[in-house]
């Protein structure tokens, strides 16, 4: 359950693909030209992660859509990037599955999946919302379908989203591709977001990265965060 | 982030307009809601030009209702005075480097149920007006509906300018002015709407919806106080 573990995901790439993609002039980058970002955390709520310290195959036994011990190594990274964050005075938001709250159509039958109590929707501890950080409740893949997040991203005056949490391959990329669309500059750290399979995670970095944002490392992400964040407050 | 920049709000004037059609109760009801400052607007405009065609104002300068033979949807005069008013606050934009999006209907492409009714091919005259036509490189958007926002590519153009306030000019106060204003304000753009740059067909339907819009989603504001603040401001980033 580990292999995520053994490579990097670019090194995945087959040549030959990142040559067609290069012919045809994907993969310029967009990143860091912005000066108002907005972390947005994606689905890290229980029943993507499952309870802290569990094992992946006893997470999935719990929870079915949990990624477990990756979803774990991905929750350290984005409390670090949420501390970053908080301390620059940058805006930080969530966005998370709702509670099946009507008829769940084309989703309930393509997936169906069962309504859990307790503590499986809430937001992971670790990285929960402080006072003032909104919630997003989505039924979409998309942060951005059937929600508010547009108005406060205007509201707030922002030109990037840091996108973190899961799955890379379903919402992290809904969220990349529509934030995208909407002109705003898209940075997905690629060690703060997770996905049940290594593969679509692998592809699917590499496909935002070339076609709708930036994937980048933790480091030089902290130190943007800490650099606009200073730049706005003087 | 805060709305420092700003031009003053015509409320109370608004307000006045209306009056003399209004029960007691009615008064009093929007007396009670008035603002006591404008909402404010913030430090990168765009102006948005809603729908200012041919089909608007007719081709030729005719009072209603005799413009209404030849132009079936024809403002008369009123809107006249509304393109004259609106050249200057476009020469002000465009000397700022602020941008100037032309919004506009599909024409034949996509005639709207309500649309169809009106077989005169005037009524479908989606030319702009010359005095206020687009220039090279400025944006177009052609709308299936009232809003300018509802199935266009606006918000991807705004946030491609780093757009948050909108001042917003053309007709029909009452119907794309309106719900451009209430979409635009749902996205939590600031707005200014224009006082004597927006026109309708009906006179106290104009009236009535710049004082709801002033009470509820932006400040409506002179001419004179929308140019001063593109003077004011800095052009886009």
């Amino acid at each position: 359950m580990n292999e995520h573990r053994n490579l990097h995901w670019r090194e995945t790439v087959v040549e030959t693909d990142v040559e067609r993609y290069r012919r045809a002039g994907f993969g310029r980058s967009t990143a860091w030209s912005g000066r108002r970002p907005l972390l947005l955390i994606i689905d890290v709520q229980y029943q993507t992660t499952g309870p802290a310290g569990m094992s992946t195959e006893e997470s999935m036994n719990l929870y079915p859509r949990s990624c477990g011990e990756w979803g774990w190594d991905a929750v350290g990274h984005i409390r670090e990037l949420l501390t970053a964050a908080r301390e620059a005075a940058l805006p930080v938001a969530y966005a998370a599955v709702a509670e099946q709250a009507g008829p769940s159509g084309r989703l309930g039958q393509k997936a169906p999946n069962r309504v859990y109590a307790g503590e499986a929707y809430d937001i992971v501890e670790e990285v929960a919302p402080a006072a003032g950080e909104r919630v997003f409740r989505k039924t979409a893949p998309s942060a951005f379908f059937g929600t508010l997040l547009t108005s406060h991203l205007i509201d707030l005056g922002c030109d990037t989203v840091v996108l973190a949490g899961c799955t890379t391959s379903g919402c992290i990329r809904a969220a990349a591709v529509d934030a995208f669309s909407y002109n705003y500059r898209v940075l997905v750290p690629e060690d703060a977001v997770y996905d049940r399979s290594w593969r679509a995670h692998c592809a699917n970095l590499f496909d935002i990265d070339q076609k709708y944002g930036d994937v980048v490392g933790q480091r030089e992400l902290l130190r943007y965060l800490t650099e606009v964040g200073s730049a706005r407050a003087g | 982030m805060p709305a420092e920049e700003g031009a003053p709000a015509l409320t109370g004037e608004l307000l006045d307009r209306v009056r003399p059609i209004l029960s007691d109760v009615d008064a009093a009801v929007l007396a009670h809601r008035a603002k006591d400052r404008p909402f404010g607007l913030g430090c990168r405009p765009a102006l948005l030009l809603v729908d200012l065609y041919y089909a608007a104002v007719g081709r030729e300068r005719v009072p209603l209702p005799q413009a209404l033979d030849a132009w079936p949807l024809s403002c008369g005069l009123d809107g006249w005075a509304a393109v004259d008013a609106t050249v200057p606050l476009v020469a002000a934009a465009r000397a700022a480097g602020i941008p100037v999006i032309h919004v506009t209907g599909m024409g034949p492409d996509f005639t709207a149920p309500w649309a169809r009714q009106a077989r005169d091919r005037s009524a479908h005259d989606h030319e702009f007006i010359a005095e206020v036509a687009p220039r090279p490189g400025e944006t177009i958007i052609r709308k299936p509906g009232p809003s300018a926002f509802n199935g266009t590519a606006l918000p991807h153009l705004l946030q491609y300018h780093g757009v948050d306030t909108l001042l917003v000019c053309g007709e029909t106060t009452s119907g794309c002015v309106h719900a451009t204003v209430v979409d635009a304000a749902t996205l939590r753009f600031r707005i200014g709407i224009v006082d004597e740059c927006c026109f309708d067909r009906v006179r106290v339907m104009h009236d009535l919806s710049l004082l709801h819009l002033d009470q509820l989603y932006g400040d409506v504001i002179a001419a004179g106080s929308a140019i001063g603040y593109l003077r004011q401001v800095a052009g886009p980033e």
